[in-house]
């Protein structure tokens, strides 16, 4: 009997959470059924899905480090200006802006917002949200640094960073209109304002600047473009629709995000063959070979600004003994030691160009540079000049995890042996701030601040000075190159004008003091592969790098069967 | 029994205060901190280091780490789980969304293997040496070697990319407003964590019940000339349930904590992927709580065990 009694009530308990879990599902069940009914009668956003990836796993990114990484920051933001595909400002209007004017000196931008934009929640988008926006990213500590340059080149950003002046004394606000004065040249201008994405001040009432990220804004953002926030499942499944509103015409489609966390998506093959992705890029050869020859895939390769690289560091030890890799001979034999075209074949399968500068092949590299071919004997005989002692073993730090980097840094060191040069290779990781960037407190003497002698690190570049600032005497993240007179008077060169014209010269000089100096060892470029299927009948006029935002026009595409 | 149940709660708490202790402790020993984990290194670098040491302060991180865990410690007492550092979500809302997903799948999986765990094994006992007993056997040793993602994988090739009758993987989408609609995104993947969980169960029914049916009571019942079926499944099966309901038991909990990796192959929304995220970020306060559920689960499995054996097995009695 009391076994009886104990048995019913076990089975009462199961029932119980039996019903309890159906509760929830017909809750869930009910909640669907409602957001299926107003699917049905709403005719913007129309039956259509374009399926994409980077759908939110636990947050939404903010649009202000990474503005393009994610399908949704692209489609949820509007940018004052609008970019084409090579990432150059549009003339006449932008976004946001109706109209804009800059300066030939560079020194003032004048925006004039568009009549009747409206940000997703019906409220007016303002030039005063324009204003906090950029006052108070500069606050944050998710700002992409070519937005935080620009920024700080405005009048009166030192005073306010310092906490001297309650605003910036250099946006000036006048009805729509929104005027920048810059008290230096800010050569990244108009391509930081077609990637910046404002956001609406109103939602950021109370917000620490500092925990931005965390706000309650980020689990359904307000946006201003031309898609918002329909239903968001955390780590499930996303969904955008159609903002009616825009100013752009409305979609007749709505997008539905798969989650992944950055751009490695594990499940990217199986979605894209099974129908459940659209338009979405990798950089994964895996996956472009997984999904080559799959009926109604297309795959686009694009050149980007990313390149694999070895920082080498030439400051002085802790010791006062000399870096190993402070003559550049030395640089130039370990160029000339390794066979780049035959490892990149044997890791990428093709996939990745092998690199004679950081900048990557296209209209913004120089002519002419030393491509350090192959040559073991050359490698030899500049390590004699040098004086190379055989016994120095190099100490080579990486961060990534993947397989493919350990099979390079084997490759590398089989390669570098052969030449009478040793290295140890080592994973780092914690806190890589300080382990690999950390600056010494004398930026021209040293010593250096870190304990490696070469990182292997990538450098995905959204302007051509976010390659090269970096080589600057004192900038604050050198923590490998000390000061080099010629090399700082060709980095100033690069950013003395916003004219793409006169920058372009500057870099080419700069270019070729690197190819010959080699102050860091360029090893490859690695392309984007796009992905999209036969669904999208009419997409992008011309595809551009798709981690950046550029005139897309995705609200006017067409989408089939 | 009460008193019974009272004194294993009891017991827990000691036992769940050293565990996340632990826990807090080891998580504490990985690389970086969640300031580390938040944004990428060079965005890092720029920081001032001011401005580190206030977003640290920001996180409670600047404290020590006996200092930091009670703080924890007391703050959960006070039925307050805080919140993830990396979305500002409170971890009671992560839980609450993800854990239903995780349930329905390890429940399912659990069910499904249970089933067809204890009617092959017992029938492989009954038809020990047959042919058929030989080919569970073999499919036992297969069911065992094969890795869940290998497995995951072949069927999602086959069941959802060639045959096209089930989808790849997720958990909803917002089309599906029927139960059965929801249905077709469980099959999958419930059905290959249980079919990978049913050989153990399997081989431990037969050996079960092998035992079973040499014991004396059953050789009385046939004696008696009470039919075979009879013998088989009233006398024996029930008895040999016993072993096997401790497995299933155990395997709940365990099973919810370590169905990350169908999680992840079928894109599944659960606890397992949260759990793989928070540790890989430091989230503190996300994977204490999570791996807290965790303990607790594999703690109150252990008493339903205990209470089950003695409800099927009459030799037990959990009193004394």
């Amino acid at each position: 009997m009391k076994k009886r009694i104990l048995s019913l009530l076990l089975v009462g308990v199961m029932v119980l959470g039996l019903a309890a879990c159906s509760g929830n599902k017909e809750k869930e069940e009910t909640k669907e059924e409602t957001a299926t009914e107003e699917t049905k009668e709403e005719t913007s956003g129309g039956p259509q899905v374009l399926y994409s990836n980077g759908g939110p796993t636990e947050f939404f990114e903010t649009p202000w480090l990474n503005p393009g990484s994610y399908m949704y920051n692209k489609t949820l933001y509007d940018r004052l200006l609008m970019a084409d595909s090579s990432l150059t400002a549009l003339e006449g209007e932008g976004q946001m802006a109706a109209s804009y004017t800059f300066t030939d000196d560079g020194k003032t931008l004048t925006f004039v917002l568009r009549d009747g934009i409206k940000w997703h929640d019906g409220t007016d988008i303002t030039a005063d949200d324009i204003k906090w926006s950029i006052e108070y990213s500069l606050k944050t500590t998710v700002l992409n640094s070519v937005f935080k340059s620009t920024f700080m080149a405005i009048d009166g950003a030192d005073a306010y960073i310092a906490g001297t002046a309650d605003s910036i004394s250099g946006i000036a606000v006048d009805g729509k209109t929104i005027t920048l004065t810059f008290s230096k040249v800010a050569s990244d201008a108009l391509l930081a304002f077609t990637q910046f994405a404002p956001l609406p001040k109103a939602q950021f009432e109370g917000v620490d600047p500092l925990s931005i990220q965390q706000a309650k804004f980020f689990q359904s953002p307000v946006g201003s473009g031309p898609f918002k926030v329909k239903e968001v499942q955390m780590n499930n499944y996303t969904t955008l629709e159609a903002n009616a509103d825009y100013w752009g015409g409305a979609a007749n489609f709505s997008i539905y995000l798969n989650p992944s966390a950055g751009d490695s998506d594990a499940n990217f093959v199986t979605n894209a063959k099974a129908g459940k992705l659209d338009y979405a890029y990798t950089k994964s050869i895996a996956d472009v070979k997984a999904l080559t020859g799959v009926e109604g895939i297309n795959i686009e390769q694009v050149d980007v600004r990313y390149t694999r690289l070895l920082y080498v560091n030439k400051f002085k030890k802790a010791d006062g003994s000399e870096a190993p890799l402070a003559n550049p001979k030395v640089r130039q034999a370990i160029k000339y030691a390794l066979d780049m075209d035959s490892i990149l074949e044997g890791i990428f399968e093709g996939a990745a160009i092998s690199a004679n500068s950081l900048t990557p092949n296209g209209e913004w590299k120089a002519e002419g540079l030393n491509d350090y071919a192959y040559n073991v004997e050359k490698a030899k005989a500049l390590l004699k000049e040098a004086g190379w002692d055989s016994n120095t073993e190099l100490d080579v730090v990486y961060y990534y995890t993947d397989q493919a980097t350990v099979d390079l840094m084997t490759i590398i060191q089989s390669y570098l042996s052969e030449v009478g040069i040793k290295i140890n290779f080592r994973l780092v990781e914690g806190d890589l701030a300080t382990i690999l960037w950390k600056a010494p407190a004398d930026p021209v003497n040293g010593p250096s601040a870190v304990d490696w002698d070469m990182c292997y690190a990538a450098n995905a570049a959204l302007s051509m000075h976010e390659y090269y600032d970096r080589y600057q005497t004192g900038y604050s993240i050198n923590s490998h190159t000390p000061s080099d007179p010629e090399l700082d008077k060709l980095i100033a060169a690069t950013n003395t004008s916003t004219d793409p014209e006169v920058q372009k010269e500057a870099f080419f000089e700069l270019q070729k003091y690197e190819n010959e100096t080699l102050f860091e060892i360029p090893l490859y470029y690695q392309p984007i592969f796009l992905v999209t299927s036969d669904k999208i009948t009419e997409g992008p006029a011309t595809i551009g790098n798709p981690q950046y935002n550029y005139n897309w026009d995705i609200q006017n595409w067409k989408l089939g069967e | 029994m009460l008193k019974y149940i009272l004194k294993k709660i009891l017991g827990m708490i000691p036992m769940l205060f050293i565990i996340t202790f632990l826990i807090y402790f080891l998580l504490d020993l990985t690389p970086g901190d969640a300031v580390s984990h938040l944004m990428d290194p060079e965005a890092l670098a720029r920081l001032s280091a001011e401005q580190l040491e206030a977003l640290r302060e920001t996180y409670g991180l600047n404290d020590p780490f006996v200092v930091r865990y009670f703080k924890w410690l007391l703050q959960l007492v006070q039925g307050n789980f805080g919140y993830s550092v990396s979305s500002g979500v409170p971890v009671s809302q992560i839980i609450a969304e993800s854990l239903p997903a995780t349930l329905e799948l390890s429940g399912t999986a659990l069910l499904i293997s249970t089933l067809l765990g204890s009617i092959l094994g017992v029938a492989g006992a009954i038809k020990k040496g047959t042919i058929g007993d030989n080919v569970l056997t073999v499919f036992g040793m297969i069911g065992v070697s094969i890795p869940q993602f290998f497995f995951g994988m072949v069927c999602i090739l086959v069941f959802a990319l060639n045959l096209e009758w089930l989808p790849v993987g997720g958990r909803t989408d917002p089309s599906v407003v029927s139960f059965f609609g929801r249905l077709k995104y469980l099959i999958l993947p419930a059905s290959v964590l249980g079919i990978s969980l049913t050989a153990g169960v399997m081989r431990y029914a037969r050996t079960s019940m092998l035992d079973t049916m040499n014991k004396e009571y059953i050789r009385t019942a046939r004696s008696k000339g009470i039919p075979e079926w009879r013998v088989n499944l009233i006398h024996g099966f029930r008895v040999s349930l016993t072993p096997v309901v401790v497995l299933v038991g155990f395997r709940l909990p365990t099973l919810i904590a370590g169905s990350v990796v169908i999680e992840t192959v079928f894109q599944w929304p659960g606890v397992g992927q949260v759990f793989n995220a928070a540790v890989r970020a430091s989230n503190y306060n996300l994977v204490m709580i999570v791996a807290l559920l965790f303990v607790i689960m594999v703690l109150f499995a252990s008493t339903i065990v205990d209470i089950l054996t003695a409800i099927l097995d009459p030799r037990v009695k959990l009193d004394s």
